[in-house]
């Protein structure tokens, strides 16, 4: 049994998501925690705070206020539905309603987890890109690995291990293999572009005697040219798989997300995507 | 050779038997935890025998902060769980109290260099490991 966490903006469920993270806690047999954010913080304004001594300004909440009352319910409304998507799902559930900001919120909550899933268009102000920048933060921060869920899901068949020759590429291979045992039936790709086309030597013995104790069909797909070129052609044309990758470290993350291959994966491939970080 | 490496590293003693019960240390902090994560992935087998999670907060005597979280997750990985909280009198009775558990195995966490060399020569945890020669497992990014 592990922790498995989705995080949802509390005003707007997604449950394309939600039923992707269904799944994923089908395959491990464990409860999903729903991380319900609301950045309470937003909704402070000035209020004049009379008291005896004198009136003086202080930023707080307006328990009073329309908005907080119309967004309280829309969240007891999401909480609600989270359980019956759940319950749908016979998948059993808790609801955790972090109050605060909600990348602080999820840097504590993902140290306590085993699994974090994360729709990547989850933001407060609206669309901010896919990644949205608060997904982008999430990721930055997040100390367990992560799953980007997809648009649509049917099935994982396949495990699509996107090595680039790093150490976090191999980091996030081995921490794939760790938490998912029960996939170990599934074919295995791991997709490497090399300079001729060509990837040999020890490396690859070494990656390939890892991987035997682990999968028994292993492929290797390796090519030549532009990665994001290669990738896209590669990845649309395989269908029921799940793509694994690592990322350069959490203070270069955001560099790595604004240029990066994975920030692309995730824009245009719809298909999950596993991503951790050392 | 420990700063090196990229993978979980076990240091075993010249003679010691098979592990049978598990120490967790933990101060709440992401080193640790993410050690007890670690251990519990790679080895499921020995999460499921008796473990004591141990946990000191060096700074106060209070619980570590977001401790119903870290049971919460630890519970997940070990289903026979002790708790043990140190507090500044603790560290006396703790080697006694660790001779009287059959062949354990620590599992620490260690972020950096100097996480590492305090796990063997400044932590709470040095007199146990080196005067009882237990086996430790050391998880570190």
């Amino acid at each position: 049994m592990q922790k498995i966490l989705i995080a949802i903006n509390g005003e707007e469920l997604n449950e394309q998501a939600l039923n992707f993270a269904c799944a994923i806690a089908q395959i491990k047999a464990s409860p999903l925690t729903g991380i319900f954010l609301e950045n309470l913080v937003e909704n402070e304004q000035l209020i004049w705070k009379v008291t005896g001594g004198g009136n003086y300004p202080e930023w707080e909440i307006d328990e009073r206020s329309k908005a907080l009352a119309t967004k309280a319910k829309k969240i007891t409304a999401n909480i609600e539905k989270f359980r019956a998507i759940c319950q749908a799902n016979q998948v059993a559930c808790k609801v955790h309603e972090d109050k605060s900001v909600p990348v602080r919120e999820m840097e504590t909550e993902s140290r306590f987890a085993d699994l974090l899933i994360l729709d990547a268009c989850m933001s407060f102000k609206g669309y901010t890109g896919t990644p949205s920048d608060l997904v982008q933060q999430i990721l930055r921060h997040a100390e367990c690995p992560v799953i980007i869920a997809p648009e649509s899901y049917t099935a994982i068949n396949e495990i699509i291990f996107m090595y680039d020759g790093s150490k976090n590429a191999a980091y996030a291979i081995k921490q794939f293999a760790y938490l998912f045992p029960e996939l170990y039936d599934k074919r295995v790709i791991v997709f490497r572009i090399a300079e001729d086309g060509i990837w040999q030597g020890p490396e690859r013995e070494q990656m390939l005697e890892w991987l035997q104790q682990r999968y028994s069909a292993i492929g290797f797909e390796v090519q030549k040219g532009d990665v994001k070129d290669k990738m896209f052609d590669y990845l649309l044309k395989r269908e029921n798989n799940i793509i694994v990758m690592g990322s350069y470290g959490r203070t270069a993350l955001s560099r790595f997300f604004t240029h990066s291959d994975a920030d692309f994966v995730i824009n245009t491939i719809p298909r999950p995507l596993f991503i951790s970080h050392i | 050779m420990l700063h090196h490496t990229d993978c979980p590293v076990l240091v075993i003693p010249e003679k010691s038997a098979f592990p049978t019960n598990n120490i967790l240390t933990c101060d709440g902090k992401g080193a640790s935890i993410y050690a007890i994560k670690q251990f519990a992935y790679l080895f499921p087998e020995l999460a499921s025998q008796p473990t004591t999670l141990v946990y000191a907060n060096p700074e106060t005597n209070h619980q570590i902060p977001g401790h119903d979280s870290i049971m919460e997750l630890i519970r997940c990985h070990y289903p026979k769980l002790n708790e043990v909280h140190l507090d500044a009198n603790g560290k006396k009775f703790f080697n006694t109290w660790v001779s009287e558990i059959r062949n354990p195995i620590v599992v620490a966490g260690a972020f950096n260099r100097g996480d590492i060399s305090m796990i063997f020569k400044k932590s709470f945890m040095t007199d146990t490991i080196t005067s009882h020669r237990l086996p430790v497992f050391i998880a570190h990014k």
